[in-house]
């Protein structure tokens, strides 16, 4: 069951990024998919997985741009491997948890993204960091929490009808 | 090697992760040709089964309305080149015709067939001038690949004509090359014979027979047939000579009735009588 969960979720989080990322930006601000993709793979599956699978992730996503071949790899690489681990010491039942550790990775992630893409003009990307990656963090964070929240209580229904059917 | 392997077991995620990281790196460092060579590469790999999977979905969605319009296309291109194909037949006759009216130094007046009727004895057209075009019976009728009939009944403004395909429509005819002179009859479905042929006279395969002008009726030098075998007759005194005319009978539009340089008046086109006549007078030559 606990499989069935994260494909769907991760299943969902794609087609959003896709479908949906577009018309509910606000402006620049718009939530990040496919970081959220890694972020609950690696949550679930650990540490290492979730760098393989942030790896292969942001590789596919830097095909796509090529001038920077290597750099969502890395990060997703490294925030699916961070993600893991932090899954490990403590799994966040918990919504404002979750939306925290989601958050607070996101921001990681833009801000190094950020600094390798604007180097050396640290300065612009400082006023990108506060004026765009942050209220985009928050807004991913939110993204999550409802997603995780959306999908759990379909998980719930489908075990319960399993459950009565067992009966 | 036992420390690696230690190292490993130890620190596993880690190991993994900077695995990664420097996979990662190296990919960020290559130079910019080389990184845009790996995207394209990698994209062809992994897009184009893809791709030509949503292509085969999208050419399958559009592929009934292509087919229907293809279908129309073919129906209208078919008819556009009958159409065409009947227009070239008509063009290589009408040049055919042209080429062979301007050899002639008589009058040829052109007729366009309008009807025909053939039956195990006879085959005799109807063809659109008549009287007031100055044709009367008996008129010799040509095609431009040689003689074909002779008019049997005028109208005002049409015309039958029996055509050689005809019992008791026989022709003198002499051999091109020998000038081995006979009368040539039809006998059946294309095939004639030339008769009267003395088992020493010189014919052979493929021997052009000409219109011998005798009677005044069908001027002399046009063609009739083509000798197709030659064999002794049973009575080894003739020859029994085969020929086929270069006439299809069967597919006659137009012809040319020639209508001066003839005394119609005087003209005898060879019939049952004349036949019997030219019989005599060769079993009475020496």
């Amino acid at each position: 069951m606990k499989t069935f969960y994260l494909m769907l979720l991760v299943l969902i989080l794609m087609l959003m990024q896709s479908i949906a990322a577009d018309r509910i930006s606000f402006g620049e601000i718009a939530p990040d998919f496919l970081l959220l993709v890694v972020l609950f793979y690696s949550l679930h599956r650990g540490a290492v997985k979730g760098a393989f699978f942030g790896f292969i992730l942001g590789l596919a996503q830097d095909l796509g741009n090529p001038t920077f071949l290597g750099l969502n790899a890395l990060l997703k690489s490294i925030t699916g491997y961070l993600m893991g681990r932090a899954g490990q010491k403590m799994f966040p039942e918990n919504v404002i948890l979750l939306f925290a550790l989601i958050a607070s990775f996101v921001f990681g992630h833009d801000i190094v993204y950020l600094i390798f893409f604007k180097w050396p003009d640290l300065g612009s990307a400082f006023v990108v960091v506060f004026g765009v990656a942050l209220p985009s963090a928050a807004y991913t964070g939110v993204v999550g929490v409802a997603a995780n929240q959306i999908i759990r209580l379909l998980g719930a229904r489908v075990v319960r009808s399993r459950g009565k059917e067992g009966q | 090697m036992h420390i690696i392997e230690t190292v490993f077991q130890k620190h596993r995620d880690k190991t993994i992760l900077g695995a990664l990281v420097i996979a990662s790196l190296a990919l960020l460092i290559l130079p910019q040709p080389a990184k845009l060579d790996v995207a394209r590469r990698a994209l062809d790999a992994l897009l184009l089964p893809v791709e030509r999977y949503t292509n085969f979905i999208g050419d399958y969605s559009s592929l009934r309305e292509e087919n229907t319009r293809l279908k129309r296309m073919v129906m209208s291109l078919t008819l556009e080149r009958e159409r065409l194909l009947e227009f070239r037949r008509e063009r290589e006759r009408l040049r055919r015709l042209a080429a062979f009216k301007e050899e002639q130094f008589r009058t040829l007046v052109p007729a366009e067939v309008v009807g025909h009727n053939f039956d195990r004895f006879q085959s005799v057209l109807v063809v659109d001038k008549g009287a007031n075009d100055s044709l009367r019976v008996k008129m010799p009728v040509f095609t431009y690949q040689g003689l074909a009939g002779r008019l049997v009944k005028v109208f005002p403004n049409s015309s039958w004509v029996q055509l050689l395909r005809s019992t008791n429509q026989p022709v003198s005819c002499i051999n091109k090359r020998s000038r081995v002179v006979g009368i040539l009859e039809w006998r059946r479905r294309d095939v004639f014979e030339l008769t009267s042929v003395s088992a020493v006279e010189d014919v052979a395969v493929g021997d052009t027979l000409l219109t011998s002008g005798f009677g005044g009726v069908v001027p002399k030098g046009f063609p009739v047939a083509i000798v197709t075998k030659v064999t002794e007759a049973s009575d080894g005194l003739t020859l029994r000579v085969d020929a086929r005319s270069p006439v299809d009978f069967f597919a006659l539009e137009e012809v040319f009735i020639m209508t001066d340089e003839i005394p119609w008046d005087q003209g005898i086109f060879y019939d049952e009588a004349d036949t019997a006549l030219m019989r005599s007078i060769l079993r009475e030559a020496p």
